[in-house]
């Protein structure tokens, strides 16, 4: 009796899935940096919120490049961003009225 | 997403198919079409191209929807399988892989793509088809369908090496007992692909729509090496059925290993009821295999419905917005409860605990989601021991390509 060896799939490393359980959730994404007079700027606490109700949906740090990103949105659910200075020095930053992407597409 | 085209999806609602898991008249038909010829023809008025992307454009409602694979011929010579990114009307935009668009002219003509299986066989309610085993060698697989049709709606498979085209029977000795030559698919307690629980005529020739209300959804996941269904026998919840045909990565080089495991219902008829039992088995070949660890013995058990998560997500210290992890099936002796290999693809548990979990009643289930880093689409299916979400997992089936290169 010999042995054969299989070439591995990437999914046989253990998959992770998103698990939408409320109708916020969904394949949606919501990509964004922040940045402080221009330049990008971390870390910095940013809360995402339903438009329609101002619901709090998730909650991020952004990391050491600016960046931040969240998933697990309904796609074309209206959303807003809430970027907290930290340590309170300057006033919250908001972006309103942003569209999550399809994150099955980019 | 890694847009491929090796691994189909279909719905029993696809233009073309239109069944539900009662319609049993309907089978062989359906079968057909999804595993070996394709379905829904169309002829396109024209096309636009720019870089991998073409848009086809139909004169009529041409029913096809995203996320398919459609097979594209054109009389300048192109012959490919394409990627139906979205749907617009009238236009239908694809993704070629491979960027090639060259012979795209003339008169061209689509349908949905098989899953790649040919037709060998097919007598009455007898079906042969050649599929691949992980190694590329052919694999023949048998099915008788439902012939009474006051009965509910099953199906007897078998998988094997060799096959008899005159009398359309199974030959290998080693193929999955019982199933290789039966003209019925009930023979007590032998390995089947249970629909539907009504034992009646009723829904014979049921469309989607007419038996949503009983079943629920139902889809099929296939390629040249697998083939997943995931559907409903009745209507509720935890009615949910799934049964398979896998590729295995089995280490030990025996002919009696060599073949794609397949698992599905095994309870006796005499034992049926209105909801059916939870009784399933898996064979690789003609030996029986499970996919639980033996933490509960020998029981028959075919997964280990109680090891769940404790938790459906990972914590927000790892990995935030809800993320539920997966785990590959693996495959053991029965008898030993020794390790043999696993499942290569295609199927996987999903670690959902009993709170937090997907939809479990036949109107929302199987449910679609997709994985964070290849943003394959999944479809999460429960699959019960009882009538009580502890004892139930998650399976989950992932429109991904299951092997790579030859």
């Amino acid at each position: 009796m010999g042995l054969k060896i299989f070439r591995n799939l990437p999914s046989n490393q253990g998959l992770r899935i998103i698990t939408a359980i409320n109708s916020s959730q969904g394949s949606g994404k919501i990509n964004g940096t922040t940045k402080k007079l221009g330049q990008n700027y971390s870390p910095v606490p940013v809360c995402l919120f339903r438009r329609d109700n101002r619901q709090l949906l998730w909650e991020t740090t952004s990391k050491a490049d600016g960046s931040y990103a969240f998933r697990n949105i309904a796609v074309g659910l209206e959303c807003f961003v809430v970027a907290f200075y930290p340590n309170n020095q300057y006033k919250p930053v908001i972006q309103g009225k942003i569209l999550p992407f399809d994150g099955r597409t980019g | 997403m890694i847009k491929q085209t090796q691994t189909k999806m279909f719905d029993f609602s696809d233009v073309g198919l239109d069944f539900c898991a009662g319609s049993k008249n309907k089978f062989p038909e359906v079968f057909k079409k999804m595993l070996a010829t394709g379905f829904n023809p169309q002829i396109v008025n024209s096309v636009s191209i720019s870089g991998s992307t073409i848009t086809l454009t139909y004169g009529v409602n041409h029913g096809y929807v995203a996320d398919r694979v459609l097979q594209v011929t054109a009389s300048g010579g192109f012959n490919k399988q394409v990627y139906i990114d979205s749907v617009n009307g009238n236009n239908v935009i694809c993704t070629v892989l491979d960027g090639s668009t060259t012979g795209l002219t003339g008169t061209i003509n689509t349908k949905i793509a098989s899953a790649g299986w040919d037709i060998v066989y097919e007598v009455g309610n007898i079906h042969i088809y050649k599929m691949k085993h992980f190694d590329e060698t052919d694999r023949y697989v048998r099915f008788c369908f439902q012939n009474n049709a006051s009965q509910h709606n099953a199906i007897a498979p078998c998988i094997g090496k060799t096959v008899d085209l005159q009398s359309g029977t199974i030959t290998d000795a080693n193929a999955t007992p019982v199933n290789a030559n039966v003209t019925t698919p009930f023979n007590n307690s032998n390995l089947r692909w249970e629909f539907s629980t009504y034992p009646d005529n009723l829904h014979n020739n049921w469309t989607y729509s007419q038996g949503v209300s009983e079943y629920g959804k139902g889809i099929c996941i296939g390629s040249p090496y697998h083939l997943i269904f995931m559907h409903n026998n009745y209507a509720g919840s935890l009615h949910s059925k799934t049964v398979a045909i896998l590729p295995t990565s089995i280490p030990y080089a025996l002919d009696t290993l060599e073949y794609p495991v397949i698992f599905g219902d095994t309870y006796t008829v005499s034992s049926w009821g209105s909801g059916g039992s939870s009784a399933y088995t898996a064979r690789i070949g003609s030996h029986q295999v499970s996919f639980s660890n033996g933490i509960n013995g020998n029981s028959g058990w075919l997964f280990d419905y109680y090891q769940k998560a404790t938790d459906s997500f990972l914590p927000a210290s790892i990995d935030s917005f809800n993320t539920t992890t997966t785990t590959p099936i693996f495959i053991y002796d029965n008898a030993s409860r020794q390790l043999l290999g696993w499942c290569v693809g295609g199927l996987h548990v999903a670690r959902y605990a009993n709170s937090n979990y997907p939809p479990i009643t036949s109107s929302d289930t199987p449910s679609k989601t997709v994985d964070v880093d290849f943003q394959h689409d999944c479809y999460i299916h429960p699959l019960k021991h009882s009538y009580s979400v502890a004892d139930t997992i998650f399976l989950a089936a992932v429109v991904e390509e299951v092997k790579y290169g030859p």
